[in-house]
């Protein structure tokens, strides 16, 4: 099993990280390498926008294929500027939550209403 | 603005009048929900509205933004207090990005801002634009800004003309929702109306956080509701309008020196999947 690198910049082939569009063809390209079990290592280095649209679409929808151990050993980040560092964490954890209560979300927001 | 639809909404083929007469100031960045319901009227109903008894310094401002309905003919901003006047494709985001990079950002009357406080306002508007693709369902997105410099505050608006907040929220909880309690639940924590395998929710929370912190304010008005937040607390109520879109303010601080770098002791090996 090999590592393979993924240049954000080269895949969005811009500075800025904010199309959902971007995100699902990262999404595309992480998964192509995580099937033939490679390890991937997300490369944000000159990535200076970076938004929760483009993060939900590539990384966020991972979760809907992966589960968590999974993720942890074969897939890492670098080159996150700090500053994105923690809304990286927060899709992850926004993620994880959302796949996990998918099932009960609409019955939720029916229970949120129940007085309308 | 939300009056001026609903007035205008039952029209079809016809001239209207817009009468500026008693009007002694208008912000900018409203243009851009004036340039939604321009285009709302002529692209459903075909109606042609004219600005009339524009004050001469109003005509000026209107035309420093570049507002389409004077053929985008221009003025010079000296001051640089206005951000241009755009009607966006909600399909051209990397386009609208750049529009933000060169006529809001670089802005020379702006004060020194950090480099991190720029990429907050951008990330802010942008997050706005996306909704309005995702959740409008809607081809354009309008945008214009107003600048006031001995406020040191930057007023934002995006505006599109597809679904309400109200509209996706109902649809998505079968419950007859007002659009005050849609777009409350709307901009809380983790709450989303996607249904899919994209993850959503979280784009209004870093939003409002960023702007409490800043002590900025944003204001939302979709379909009878209206909802703002300034320096954390928000305030909601319904209006006696119906306004067939969603318009967002987002004011800045500008003066603003926080950091935000809160998080800079995590590396990326702490980002745990």
């Amino acid at each position: 099993m090999g590592q393979k690198t993924i240049s954000i910049f080269d895949v969005v082939g811009s500075k800025a990280a904010v199309s959902t569009e971007d995100g699902e063809r990262l999404f595309e390209t992480i998964s192509a390498f995580l099937e033939k079990d490679f390890d991937v290592v997300l490369d944000f280095a000159n990535i200076e926008t970076l938004i929760t649209t483009f993060l939900n679409a590539a990384i966020g929808q991972l979760y809907s294929k992966y589960d968590s151990p999974f993720l942890r050993k074969h897939l890492r980040v670098r080159g996150l500027q700090p500053e994105d560092r923690d809304r990286m964490i927060k899709t992850i954890e926004r993620a994880k939550e959302y796949f996990k209560d998918k099932e009960n979300t609409e019955k939720d927001i029916r229970e949120a209403f129940d007085d309308e | 603005m939300a009056n001026i639809y609903r007035q205008v909404k039952p029209c079809q083929f016809e001239t209207i009048q817009l009468d500026f007469q008693n009007t002694t100031w208008f912000d900018a960045n409203m243009l851009a929900m004036l340039g939604a319901i321009m285009e709302s009227a002529w692209r459903n109903d075909f109606d042609i509205i004219n600005l009339v008894n524009l004050r001469p310094e109003q005509k000026k401002i209107f035309k420093k933004t570049r507002y389409s309905y004077f053929g985008g003919e221009s003025l010079p901003d000296h001051y640089q207090t206005t951000v241009e006047y755009r009607k966006s494709k909600v399909s051209e985001i990397g386009s609208f990005e750049k529009y933000l990079e060169k006529k809001l950002l670089v802005n020379p009357g702006l004060p020194n801002m950090s480099a991190l406080l720029r990429k907050k306002i951008k990330e802010s508007i942008l997050e706005i634009f996306n909704n309005a693709k995702m959740h409008g369902n809607c081809e354009f997105v309008f945008s214009c800004g107003q600048y006031y410099p001995r406020k040191g505050r930057l007023d934002f608006t995006i505006v599109d003309i597809g679904n309400t907040i109200r509209k996706k929220v109902r649809d998505y909880s079968g419950r007859k929702v007002s659009g005050r309690r849609s777009i409350e639940w709307a901009v809380s924590e983790d709450n989303t109306t996607r249904k899919g395998n994209i993850p959503g929710g979280l784009g209004f929370t870093l939003i409002r956080d960023f702007l409490c912190k800043n002590k900025g304010k944003i204001q939302i008005a979709s379909a009878d509701g209206y909802w703002y937040e300034k320096e954390y607390t928000s305030h909601s109520e319904d209006l006696s309008d119906f306004f067939g879109g969603t318009a967002v303010n987002l004011e800045f601080n500008v003066n603003d020196q926080c950091s935000y770098c809160l998080t800079s002791e995590i590396s990326d090996t702490d980002i745990s999947f």
